[in-house]
């Protein structure tokens, strides 16, 4: 009789333990949807977005051969940038898209620099001494330093 | 493309599992063991690959050339030495259906793994799609770093280590980067299905080593139920798409401490011991934090092996370790920057050690984080705990015991690393706990595996299924013909869920009808079957039409209501479709006569004033009217 009950319990507990199991993958299930359906205004994450926004910024500056290290410029200044998720984000993302180039906050110290502007002007964040090379549209901008 | 990636894959698979053929001890046939050697082929061999990717990219400009043609040789020669092997007396006579369970219970068991493994594959491609390239650490750190070898030439490590970009953790080790990197270089392209199939490979060869391991050293049966376990982690399954590294590391982490249990069971097991240290070095080799787990292991192992005297074991523990090391310790010598968390001011950090505040938000938050890091409907740890419950516990074997002591002390080590993080504690706690658990998730269910006593004769199996052979067929038949029927049932009704932004879909004659969201509303709701969506004034609603059959004649129907008397016009093209008064009862609506063209079609709806706010809330939407129950006829 106790080896009967014993193995009810051990029969019960795992059981049990299935059973939760099922309860979290049918919630699993429910709270991962499928894609969504194409459209012209498809949610699409950030990542896939900025590849889609910077993809003709990126064919442009391979087309230049740029390579090395270039300046890049976001809605906030550099040392404001982590005041703000969306510019780090932006910045990051850019960095991302554009690889093998090296994106630095501080424009200053090279020749050519990309603007990944949401917000702001570009009137308002292209500093003085650099020209707009090509627009792009959206506020992607490739800038190049003016020549003395 | 996929084909190429399911080439490179294949081949690191294949050099992965010779491999493991090679060490495994010679007490049977191979054969038998396929179902342990097969999972820790896919690790290993990926791990193998990434290190021959990562040497040849260093010198060489188009390095996946001389790495494939090295792994080749390296596979054909493996598979030589296999062959010129004398043959294992050792004969498999198993049944083809040996593996059958031999009781209803088992039956049952094995029938909800069936479809959990499904519905799991399902949302594990479902994350896939949603974020192709990752979440945010996925494409920050471990798929730029794989762009910066695919795209960056011989001198990527250059511009990898360039301090502009040094939140990218430079000096993370590159076995997914290097793995990832790969896979595109024979693709051609960096495309994401194929970090993503890198990926997706790490959590199928965890579950699979989980089950085969498990089932070698207890039973099926609770195998089956440490694989449920496994799958039943909604955490585990979104994230083994998600191209990260933490489920290659708890891969790792579980192939090692599976691998020193197993060595238990199979002397001599020198072979085992090396392939542990592989394992443990391809941990390093994956995160920094893997590093820790070599350390941990190491000495863990080497310790007990020392106490029984069995230098030889240790000896070939250590040759496995090393060998795996070798391209860690080069990169981090010559190539990486320094590690933020460990480099710098570390004698002040000490003072960490002695605050005890951050002990106290360290328990916190692994308080909060324990129950919720596997982002469980119900957490499964009192269910767990129930099967341990009761009298005549399952007698584990030092080596057993010596997981849990791992993972004790990797625990410590990771409470170790938050008390002197040079970072905001509160910050690095909510970004990386839930990881590091998820890394140790696999081996603490290997563990909990071993230590469940199982039924010795079921209480649901009271009449055991018919031994006979030809029953054995029958209910080999029959359960095939069960989980077909029910993965039919399944994955139709998995078919019919709406996409986020989709208000209704149906087929009509061979096609698919789709209302999908456009700009100006607000998110979709829903309650029960009844969805709804509020517009923010002028807004587009998208019907899409599968096929490219001429137009037909629909008809669109819907229910609206607002929040106070307004007239609402809907217009496709430059053709009102329908104009009314809009009042606080839900009014139906029905547009008749549609051509609907294939494709997508804009339905324009507008108002003539504007939103009122929902509540006095300083979140509150400014709503206008809000469309139900969308649908196409």
């Amino acid at each position: 009789m106790r080896f009967f009950l014993l193995n009810t319990w051990r029969t019960g507990a795992l059981l049990i333990v299935v059973v939760v199991v099922v309860i979290n993958v049918f919630n699993l299930v429910q709270a991962v949807p499928p894609p969504p359906a194409e459209s012209p205004w498809a949610v699409v994450d950030p990542a896939t977005r900025a590849e889609l926004r910077l993809a003709t910024l990126r064919a442009k500056v391979q087309e230049r051969g740029l390579t090395g290290t270039i300046g890049y410029l976001g809605d906030l200044p550099g040392d404001r940038l982590n005041d703000d998720h969306q510019a780090v984000e932006d910045y990051y993302l850019t960095q991302f898209v554009l690889v093998p180039l090296v994106l630095d906050l501080n424009p200053s110290s090279h020749g050519w620099a990309v603007a990944n502007l949401r917000i702001a002007a570009a009137s308002a964040r292209v500093p003085g001494g650099w020209k707009i090379e090509e627009d792009f549209g959206n506020g992607v901008l490739l800038l190049r330093k003016k020549t003395p | 493309m996929i084909f190429s990636a399911v080439v490179a894959v294949g081949l690191a698979w294949l050099l992965g599992t010779l491999t493991v053929s090679l060490l495994w001890p010679r007490i049977r046939s191979v054969r038998m063991d396929l179902s342990l050697i097969l999972p820790l082929g896919i690790g290993l061999g990926l791990g193998l690959t990434s290190a021959l990717y990562f040497a040849a990219s260093l010198v060489f400009e188009n390095p996946a050339r001389i790495s494939t043609v090295t792994e080749v040789l390296v596979s054909a020669v493996l598979a030589w030495c296999l062959w010129r092997r004398p043959p294992s007396s050792a004969i498999d006579a198993r049944p083809a259906t040996a593996w059958l369970p031999r009781t209803w219970f088992g039956l049952l068991i094995v029938t909800i793994f069936g479809q959990v493994a499904i519905l799991a594959a399902v949302a594990t491609a479902r994350a896939y799609k949603a974020e192709p390239l990752g979440s945010w650490d996925g494409w920050a750190i471990w798929n730029m770093h794989a762009r910066f070898m695919f795209r960056g030439s011989a001198n990527w490590p250059e511009l990898l280590r360039q301090p502009a970009i040094a939140w990218t953790h430079a000096d993370y080790p590159l076995l997914v980067p290097a793995s990832v990197a790969r896979v595109w270089a024979w693709v051609g392209r960096d495309a994401p299905s194929a970090s993503g199939l890198v990926s997706a490979m790490f959590g199928v060869a965890t579950v699979g080593l989980l089950i085969a391991a498990t089932a070698r050293l207890r039973s099926r049966l609770i195998a089956l139920i440490g694989g449920l376990l496994l799958l039943g982690t909604p955490f585990f399954v979104t994230f083994s798409s998600n191209e990260h590294a933490d489920i290659p590391l708890g891969f790792f982490m579980l192939a090692t401490v599976a691998l020193l249990a197993l060595s238990d069971r199979e002397p001599p097991a020198r072979g085992l011991s090396a392939l542990a240290g592989l394992a443990a070095g391809m941990a390093a080799w994956t995160k920094n934090e893997g590093l820790l787990f070599a350390v941990v292991v190491g000495f863990t192992w080497v310790g007990y092996e020392w106490s029984r005297g069995s230098r030889w074991t240790i000896g070939a523990f250590l040759s496995g370790l090393v060998a795996a090391l070798l391209p860690v310790i080069y990169f981090k010598i010559s190539l990486a920057p320094p590690n933020d968390v460990v480099s710098g001011q570390l004698v002040e950090r000490l003072g960490g050690l002695f605050d005890g505040s951050r002990h106290l938000l360290i328990l916190d938050a692994l308080g909060r984080d324990l129950t919720r890091f596997g982002e469980w409907r119900v957490a499964p740890f009192l269910a767990m705990l129930l099967p341990l419950i009761g009298p005549g516990w399952q007698r584990l074997s030092r080596r057993e015991w010596l997981v849990a002591v791992v993972i004790g002390l990797m625990l410590a080590g990771y409470y170790g690393i938050y008390l002197l993080t040079p970072w905001d504690l509160g910050w690095h706690l909510s970004f990386s706990l839930v990881r590091l658990l998820l890394q140790l998730w696999p081996a603490v269910i290997f563990f909990w595996c071993l230590a469940v006593t199982l039924p010795v004769s079921p209480a649901a199996a009271a009449s055991p299924v018919d031994d006979r052979g030809s029953r054995r067929a029958v209910v080999f038949a029959g359960l095939l013909f069960v989980n077909a029927g029910l993965a039919g049932v399944g994955l139709t009704l998995l078919g019919r869920q709406l996409a986020p932004n989709e208000l209704s879909r149906t087929r009509i004659d061979g096609t698919e009808v789709s209302a999908i969201v456009g700009d100006g509303w607000s998110a979709r709701e829903t309650y029960g079957r009844t969805t709804w969506i509020w517009s923010k004034g002028k807004s587009t609603l998208w019907l899409r039409i599968s096929g490219d059959r001429p137009p037909i004649a629909r008809t669109l129907t819907f229910a609206m209501r607002s929040l106070g008397p307004r007239i609402v016009t809907v217009t496709i093209g430059d053709r009102i479709v329908w104009r009314g008064e809009v009042g606080e009862q839900l009014m139906p609506v029905e547009t008749t006569r549609l051509e609907l063209p294939p494709g997508l079609t804009a339905v324009v709806f507008s108002t003539d004033s504007p939103g009122v706010l929902e509540s006095a809330s300083p979140d509150a939407r400014a709503l206008t009217f809000a469309v139900y129950s969308v649908s196409v006829k």
